[in-house]
């Protein structure tokens, strides 16, 4: 089948994609594997979709997947409203829909000839995923590649065996850490912006990505520019409620821009000054 | 919509009563389903015109914040008061909209079937400035977007416009600060000025080649210097009468120079977050969606409603909303109106119409707290940076 | 400090360069550091050893050269939570600048460590006979709560936020 490029048009309507696979990441996160049933269409790392359950409603969730086969589109869901919870309960076999891709993606390209720095937090990793895959696959593109990853504990980990298997990459550097533990996990235990200061990159030839809660993201920035990367080179996401996608509902409105139109992916001068604006 | 249409000639016409009658009979000829000014619930609102009788000759309205009453006038203008709670907006981007249904085949399967969108044929008949105005907003909107809003792209496709210049502003109207009014010149196909000097007649002016072809088909005078005398007559005692002002210099900058002035505090003591103003408001465009399921479950349906900034479930973010308090939401609401409305479209979101503070229950008039705002912003108001919209460069 | 701990043998010059090699020690005056060298020396440490123990005299400063080290507290029929781990660069412990001078937490180390030992009564000489020095090393200690507290503010808020989410 061939692949649509990003489509603009039928954006009230879902198209229709059956669960191929369902696969529990932790006790409420799940990634779906969905097959389209009509043509696939491609998409760009850090791009999201409206995903729809059968009388319960839509919410917006990142692409995990790898961007190369758009045709096998897995979307990695916390179970915390009510589409959420009933996403994270669906079978193989079942029929979702889907619309989308909507959103500005992550700056791969400005990253080209520069260290990639990653940072995220808890599922923060999902959007990023598509980032690290191809980011990993055009390996020589960029100087180093680094993954700082946090989660709250070891058992909130997600995507344990792309860290495994990443771990035991030369082309990617990781570092894993949590909030908290018992003795038995063995790795590191603290947040992940303390790993900022010491993890080999070069600060003033990198692109940052950073993608978890706001707060995390707020303290990698503070981080990251005192480490001396430049505020432009730092980029996050950011999530507000969301209905339609494409700039029109007003629901993500974060003073000037829309989130869905305008983002998710912002650089942190364009949004560092609205993010300490209370409530706004 | 589509392609620029021709400039018309743009000659102004005299019409009499009766050539009103005829105008309004050659739109139904025409096959346009016809939406203007009458009189409904004590109230001038947007509902279907079949002949002129519908219109409400002779009604005037007296508003003031959080007041709104029909008067007797003293004449039988068809067009003598200013504006009504609904718009343009309850028309072409309807409170209500169905999105598509579904239909379950078995339990892991169903079907989306699309709801049909007729393109519809539809003449607004009476609209003033501020509304040609606030139309025109929308279209920047929901139309030039990153996307075209099928919803509104269908009821918009055809649309004739028939405007009045306003010569009955409400004393809630600062049209002229937003520059939308009195007068119109472009716009619309069709531009009217209500004449009641001497004998009542109208002045029409073709605003585009289609009202062009119009005007030709109805019976009507070439329009004499006295006739353009009492035009400009119109417009000049209007004027006179929009005694508010809301002074727009640098706006932006103004207002997102204050996002903690104390002010929203004391606004937010009076604003019952009732969303009144967003509903009235001809440019508000927010929505959410509701799906629905029969019992069965072999039925389901998406619907898309509007919303308001004004709802607390309207920032629902994981387990709360972003915007809690009532002064957060009614600074979201002004500062989008009319200063990041600008960011985001290119304009600002006021068309100087005044519905909002008309119909506010407790009368919060927004001209007056950005007056307030800007008389006792700090000296430096700090640059405001403007965020680029990549997706919409293209 | 544990008894486990094997003093590895150092001529007080290369102790010297290794003190103020240290990120605890940047930028800090030449004559502090040579002061402080002279109650430090270095050790090596098996995995599993405990750096430090729970109500147990708090009379060294350690700075971590390699290896991890993570601070636990036990609860009984619990296995012991790491609040934190500690890596080559870090210091360990700020128990012996204040009173009562007791350790509060355990540190056990998760790999082999070497590390160096400041005597911590030979320290609080120094902050009592020269003020300059004094404020160097506390305002240090004092980054260093600060930093921790920070961080521990964040495990909070990521917690809480996500116990609600």
């Amino acid at each position: 089948m061939p692949v649509l490029d990003v489509p603009t048009q039928g954006t009230l309507t879902s198209r229709p994609y059956q669960i191929t696979t369902v696969r529990h990441q932790t006790h409420d996160i799940v990634t779906i594997d969905v097959a389209p049933q009509q043509h696939p269409i491609a998409f760009r790392p850090g791009q999201f979709d409206m995903v729809y359950v059968y009388g319960i409603g839509e919410a917006a969730i990142s692409i995990s997947s790898d961007p190369a086969t758009p045709g096998l589109l897995s979307h990695t869901i916390r179970a915390v409203g009510w589409v959420t919870r009933a996403l994270n309960d669906l079978q193989p076999g079942t029929r979702i829909g889907i619309r989308g891709p909507y959103g500005r993606p992550w700056p791969l390209q400005e990253a080209e000839g520069k260290d990639l720095v990653i940072i995220a937090g808890g599922i923060g990793l999902a959007p990023v995923r598509p980032a690290i895959v191809e980011a990993l696959r055009h390996r020589e593109r960029y100087g180093r590649i680094v993954l700082l990853k946090g989660a709250r504990s070891p058992r909130d980990l997600v995507f344990r065996d792309d860290l495994d298997r990443w771990h035991a990459d030369r082309g990617i550097d990781v570092h894993v850490t949590v909030d908290s533990a018992v003795r038995g996990w063995g790795g590191r235990v603290g947040v992940v912006t303390k790993l900022i200061p010491r993890v080999p990159f070069d600060p003033e030839n990198c692109v940052v990505l950073t993608c978890g809660p706001e707060v995390m993201m707020w303290f990698s920035a503070e981080a990251l520019l005192k480490r001396g990367v430049p505020p432009e080179r730092i980029f996050v996401t950011l999530e507000r409620n969301m209905k339609c996608g494409v700039g029109t509902c007003g629901h993500c409105q974060l003073g000037p821009v829309f989130l869905c139109r305008d983002g998710p992916v912002f650089s942190w001068p364009e949004v560092a000054g609205l993010l300490d604006v209370r409530e706004l | 919509m589509g392609a620029p249409e021709a400039q018309p000639t743009n000659e102004p016409v005299v019409l009499s009563e009766d050539g009103l009658e005829r105008l309004l009979g050659r739109l139904h000829h025409e096959g346009y389903e016809v939406i203007g000014p009458t009189v409904r619930d004590q109230a001038i609102v947007h509902g279907p015109l079949s002949e002129v009788g519908d219109l409400p000759r002779g009604w005037g309205d007296e508003q003031a914040p959080g007041h709104y009453r029909l008067v007797r006038r003293e004449d039988d203008a068809y067009f003598g008061f200013a504006v009504g709670p609904s718009s343009a907006k309850r028309t072409l981007f309807p409170p209500r909209q169905p999105l598509w249904t579904a239909e379950s085949r078995d339990d892991a399967n169903f079907e989306i079937i699309e709801t049909e969108r007729p393109k519809r044929r539809l003449a607004f008949f009476g609209l003033r400035p501020c509304e040609v105005a606030a139309i025109a907003v929308q279209d920047r909107v929901l139309l030039h977007g990153i996307v075209e809003d099928e919803v509104y792209a269908a009821n918009r496709a055809a649309v004739l416009l028939v405007a009045v210049e306003c010569g009955a502003p409400a004393a809630t109207c600062f049209c002229h600060s937003m520059k939308t009014g009195p007068g119109l010149e472009t716009g619309a196909d069709l531009i009217l000025t209500e004449l009641l000097d001497g004998e009542h007649r109208f002045l029409a002016r073709a605003g585009t080649t289609t009202g062009e072809e119009l005007l030709e088909r109805v019976e009507h005078d070439v329009a004499s210097e006295e006739d353009l005398d009492a035009r400009k007559e119109v417009l000049a005692s209007a004027s006179a009468r929009l005694e508010r002002q809301l002074d727009t210099t640098e706006i932006h900058g103004l207002l997102m120079g204050n996002l903690d002035h104390p002010r929203w505090d004391a606004i937010a003591e009076r604003c019952l977050a009732c969303a009144n103003c967003t509903l009235v408001c001809p440019t508000c465009f927010c929505t959410t969606v509701e799906d629905r399921t029969d019992l069965a479950g072999t039925e389901a349906s998406r619907e898309r409603r509007w919303d308001s900034c004004f709802s607390l479930e309207f920032t629902h973010t994981g387990p709360a909303s972003v915007r809690n308090s009532t002064r957060s939401r009614y600074r979201q609401w002004l500062t989008h109106k009319l200063a990041t409305w600008i960011d985001q479209f290119d304009t600002s979101g006021c068309v100087g119409c005044g519905r909002c503070i008309t119909w506010c229950p407790v009368g919060i008039d927004l001209t007056e707290e950005v007056d307030i705002i800007r008389r006792t912003s700090e000296e430096n108001v700090a640059p405001w940076p403007m965020v680029p919209s990549p997706l919409q460069e293209g | 400090m544990s008894h486990h701990a094997s003093l590895t043998a150092g001529d007080p010059d290369t102790l010297r360069v290794t003190l103020a090699g240290h990120p605890f020690c940047a930028d800090l005056d030449g004559g502090h550091v040579r002061a402080m060298a002279e109650a430090t020396s270095e050790h090596e440490l098996p995995a599993g050893s405990l750096l430090l123990q729970r109500g147990h005299a708090a009379d060294a400063l350690a700075l971590l050269l390699d290896g991890d080290v993570s601070l636990e507290v036990t609860e009984p029929g619990d296995d012991p939570i790491v609040l934190e781990t500690l890596h080559g660069g870090d210091p360990v412990g700020w128990s012996w600048l204040f009173p009562p001078y007791r350790w509060l937490f355990d540190a056990r180390c998760l790999t082999p460590v070497r590390l160096l030992q400041l005597d911590a009564a030979h320290l609080r000489g120094l902050i009592d006979t020269d003020p300059v020095f004094g404020l160097a090393l506390t305002q240090r200690i004092g980054l260093l709560v600060v930093q921790r507290l920070q961080f521990t503010r964040a495990q909070l808020v990521e917690m809480t936020h996500h116990a609600r989410a």
